[in-house]
């Protein structure tokens, strides 16, 4: 079935992902975390549990995430469209390439130790949003 | 040098008449009743597993652990019944949980378990001669790929070093250690690789960048020496493996530095968090980290001079070209204020933010244009 | 601190210039020319991924190593070009034979891909539906208390000699952190098993303790290694054996044959690093002969020490099982001491008199 991105059920279809696509997860490790992504003016949380996407959610207080990587609508779609085209995010469009510099995706953090889990579980965080492969996604 | 212990077994009368009295069947069995305590432990979640923080109870656990563990010196596992008098003494040197201990270290050394990951399996190596590479930015590549090889395994010799000299009491330091050792053994293999799968081969290694690892491997103490390496040193290359992801010329370069990024913050959440050990619990070191790292600033700032600015600028621009090294320069410039920005934000996460103001990095910030105000993490 | 720079850099008037020299576009890029040889490795065999064996070739792989390293005591990586001014890192194993296996970098490709994490890989919720009676489980947690301390003991062992090698031998610098979050987790999937349920941590051997000293406190990097890795894990891959064959439960059958899995390695190391040792050095054989002449000594005691011996007994069902475990685990470490070039040690070594003693 089809889900709009960005949307609600497009993060809840991630996360069924994340139970359907298991082995690969759980080869990656254990990853304990909640952070958010700022698409436009709209946050959704993702929370993560030992190797599963345990809950995903829209607003809350950004103050209470691990790390939020914030960017325009437009560089989002741009990155699922990539995601889609390549298999996986291409490679101008990883996670960490669109936030390095901080220019083009920004990683918003209250303390340092929230922040370095973004490094911490750098893989699952990809190969989560890598999973929109798998979805039949209209970028709206 | 050896020791060969204080028993000829076979000689000791005791002994003989121990094995026949076993062989008539007679079992002493004393050690049944070894009067340690009973605990419940179970999975709290049986898709994590059984981890040490389920194991953290009375007095098998961390939370009880004193600051002095007084008696065990030997190997008798934190929570066995043993003499005090009669246990093989192994000289620890460590004996202060605060010389070694970390908030959270049991859940780094369980996530280090639960995310290793394999050099030679992991990386599409077979993919790399599907990317056309310019050969200026492969030689480039290869130099920042021969320094990652030979400054990765300071990250096993330094903590190997102090290892073996802390008190067994402390056992998930050590076995995080042990995490640690493997996964930097795990970094140099595959920069290794990398470089000799290139096509271009090994580079030079850098003079001033094996000054800075021979200082963090003669720290005075294993404190000192983690903070220099930990959070200093391997925060910088955290930075240093998030910019070269961003500049990888081929997605294969790009799974490398995804993967080793998450060892390398583990490492450096380490090391934050033993600082912040150090400074709530035993605050009159504060002087002696401040020394240590005023050295270990000035060694970091020697290394601004060597073939790896040069590659990293070429590598960002993606050439040599006037307009390619100019967009270079702006890149390796943003990096390196990222990387002082980032250690500063973790000396502020530790409890140390006096060191701040005195850092070795002020005044060169200050000479490249950027105030105080610039170089913190805005909270 | 005890390396101290030559000069405060943050206070170099030179070192700003050279930044802004190149900040300001002026790049020297001379480095670019300054290559050791190229080379586009590949893997060889399909499946295996991109080995240590697939790049060991012409000078990056081990083969131009020579007997003693004279011309590298830095951490520069193995063929890469030495400047003037790399400093010595005050490496004090700087012989090849000293440390040298061929097999090491097999050893280590494979203790990788075999890894396995205690917390989620054993199936600890078997355990409860185990059916030993209540001297077993204590037997069996008796067992554990002394493999918690040995993992904890041959974690040091390698720590205390890998970051006193040279670097030019890498394979074995590596092979040795493997052993030491093999030996880590040993010591974790034990304390785990002991205390798991209503569990509980048993008495230190003190014969156990001696032994493991012994081991520690070698003098030598080769009578470490003999000692450790020959000698004890001979004995502790015949115990992870013997608890895999006792086992009543998938835990204890998980954990006994991982234990002789990992145990493996090790040996396999001890062997052939002794026997290219030997070839090298054969003059080495006697003191290192001499060397486990002591340590079997403390294998004597710990074999039969009652907090080893009394549990397997229990857990055997009578001595004469646990007589015929040491008996046959007795030969194939003396094979394994003959094929390291160590000759025969049956008529030298205390530990057939043991055997003898309790009737193996």
């Amino acid at each position: 079935m089809p889900v709009r991105f960005p949307s609600l059920e497009f993060f809840q279809a991630l996360q069924q992902r994340t139970k359907e696509g298991h082995d690969v997860f759980e080869k990656l490790g254990y990853c304990d975390t909640r952070f958010g992504a700022r698409i436009g003016d709209t946050l959704y949380r993702i929370t993560f549990e030992v190797y599963e996407c345990l809950e995903v959610g829209v607003g809350g207080d950004p103050a209470q995430l691990d790390f939020v990587l914030a960017a325009p609508a437009a560089l989002w779609k741009e990155m699922i469209a990539s995601i889609r085209k390549h298999g996986g995010a291409g490679i101008d469009q990883s996670l960490n390439t669109l936030t390095h510099l901080g220019e083009v995706m920004k990683v918003q953090y209250e303390d340092s130790e929230g922040h370095d889990k973004f490094y911490r579980y750098m893989a699952t965080i990809q190969e989560f949003f890598d999973q929109a492969r798998h979805l039949d996604v209209i970028v709206s | 040098m050896s020791y060969y212990g204080s028993t000829d077994y076979l000689a000791s009368p005791d002994f003989v008449l121990r094995m026949k009295d076993i062989r008539k069947g007679n079992l002493d069995l004393g050690w049944m009743k070894a009067g340690t305590e009973q605990v419940k432990v179970n999975a709290e979640s049986p898709r994590r597993g059984l981890t040490f923080l389920d194991c953290n109870r009375g007095s098998y656990g961390y939370d009880a652990l004193p600051e002095i563990p007084r008696g065990p010196r030997g190997a008798a596992p934190r929570g066995a019944s043993y003499e005090v008098d009669g246990q093989a003494d192994l000289s620890p040197e460590l004996n202060r949980k605060s010389d070694v201990w970390a908030y959270k270290v049991a859940s780094f050394y369980e996530e280090a378990m639960s995310r290793q990951w394999d050099a030679t399996t992991y990386i599409p190596w077979a993919d790399l001669e599907k990317y056309e590479r310019p050969e200026e930015v492969e030689i480039a590549f290869a130099q920042l790929c021969t320094f990652f090889t030979e400054v990765e395994m300071i990250a096993t010799d330094l903590p190997a070093k102090w290892m073996w000299r802390m008190n067994n009491q402390f056992h998930e330091v050590k076995h995080f250690i042990a995490s640690q050792a493997i996964d930097e053994a795990r970094h140099a293999e595959v920069f290794r690789k990398r470089v000799l799968a290139g096509g271009v081969g090994m580079m030079q290694a850098l003079p001033q960048a094996e000054h800075s690892l021979k200082a963090i491997l003669d720290g005075d103490s294993y404190s000192e020496a983690s903070a220099f390496m930990h959070l200093l040193a391997e925060g910088n290359v955290l930075t240093m493996f998030r910019f070269s992801e961003y500049i990888s010329p081929t997605p294969v370069d790009k799974r490398i530095f995804q993967l080793v990024m998450q060892d390398e913050a583990r490492h450096v959440s380490y090391g934050m968090q033993h600082l912040k050990w150090i400074i709530d619990h035993t605050p009159e070191r504060k002087e002696q980290l401040h020394l240590a790292l005023d050295e270990a600033e000035t060694f970091s700032i020697s290394q601004f001079d060597s073939a790896l600015f040069e590659a990293m600028i070429v590598l960002a621009g993606k050439g040599t070209k006037p307009a390619q090294i100019k967009r270079g320069i702006e890149i390796v410039g943003t990096l390196q204020v990222k990387q002082i920005e980032e250690y500063f934000g973790r000396l502020r996460r530790a409890g140390f933010e006096d060191r701040i103001e005195r850092s070795k990095f002020q005044p060169l910030l200050a000479m490249i244009g950027l105030g105080k105000q610039d170089a913190v993490v805005p909270s | 601190m005890a390396y101290i720079a030559p000069k405060d850099y943050s206070q170099d008037p030179q070192i700003l210039a050279k930044v802004m020299k190149v900040m300001g576009g002026e790049l020297d890029l001379s480095w670019m020319r300054v290559r050791a040889g190229a080379i586009a490795a590949r893997p060889t065999k399909p499946g295996y991924g991109l080995t240590l064996d697939d790049i060991n070739q012409g000078s990056y792989g081990p083969d131009r190593i020579p007997e003693i390293v004279r011309h590298n005591f830095s951490m520069a990586p193995r063929g890469a070009v030495l400047p003037p001014g790399l400093p010595s890192l005050g490496y004090r194993l700087n012989r090849k034979s000293e440390v040298w296996s061929d097999l090491a970098a097999t050893l280590f490709e494979e203790g990788k891909s075999r890894r396995w994490a205690p917390a989620h890989d054993v199936p600890w919720s078997a355990l409860e539906a185990s059916e030993r009676g209540e001297s077993q489980q204590i037997a069996m947690r008796q067992l554990c208390t002394g493999f918690v301390s040995i993992g904890l003991v041959c974690a040091d062992v390698p720590a205390r000699w890998v970051w006193q090698m040279n670097q030019e031998f890498h394979e074995v610098k590596y092979l040795l952190c493997l052993q030491m979050i093999d030996a880590t987790r040993i010591a974790e999937a034990f304390r785990k098993r002991a205390l798991y349920g209503s569990g509980a941590l048993g008495v230190d051997s003190r014969e156990l303790g001696e032994l493991l000293k012994m081991v520690f406190d070698s003098g030598t990097y080769p009578c470490a290694s003999a000692s450790m890795n020959l000698t004890l894990f001979s004995w502790v891959q015949g115990l992870g054996r013997e608890i895999a064959a006792r086992a009543s439960n998938a835990v204890d059958l998980f954990l006994g044959t991982r234990l002789t899995q990992d145990a493996t390695r090790f040996v396999a190391y001890g062997v052939d690093h002794l026997k290219q040792l030997m070839r090298a050095r054969p003059a080495e054989a006697e003191s290192l002969n001499g060397h486990l002449d002591a340590i079997e000594n403390g294998v004597v005691g710990w074999l039969g020490a009652r907090e080893t011996l009394e549990p397997l007994v229990l857990l055997a069902g009578g001595l004469g099982p646990v007589a015929r475990f040491y008996a046959r685990q007795a030969d194939e470490y003396f094979e394994r001491c003959a094929a390291a070039g160590l000759g025969d040690r049956r008529g030298r070594s205390p530990i057939p008199k043991l055997v003898s003693l309790i009737g193996g």
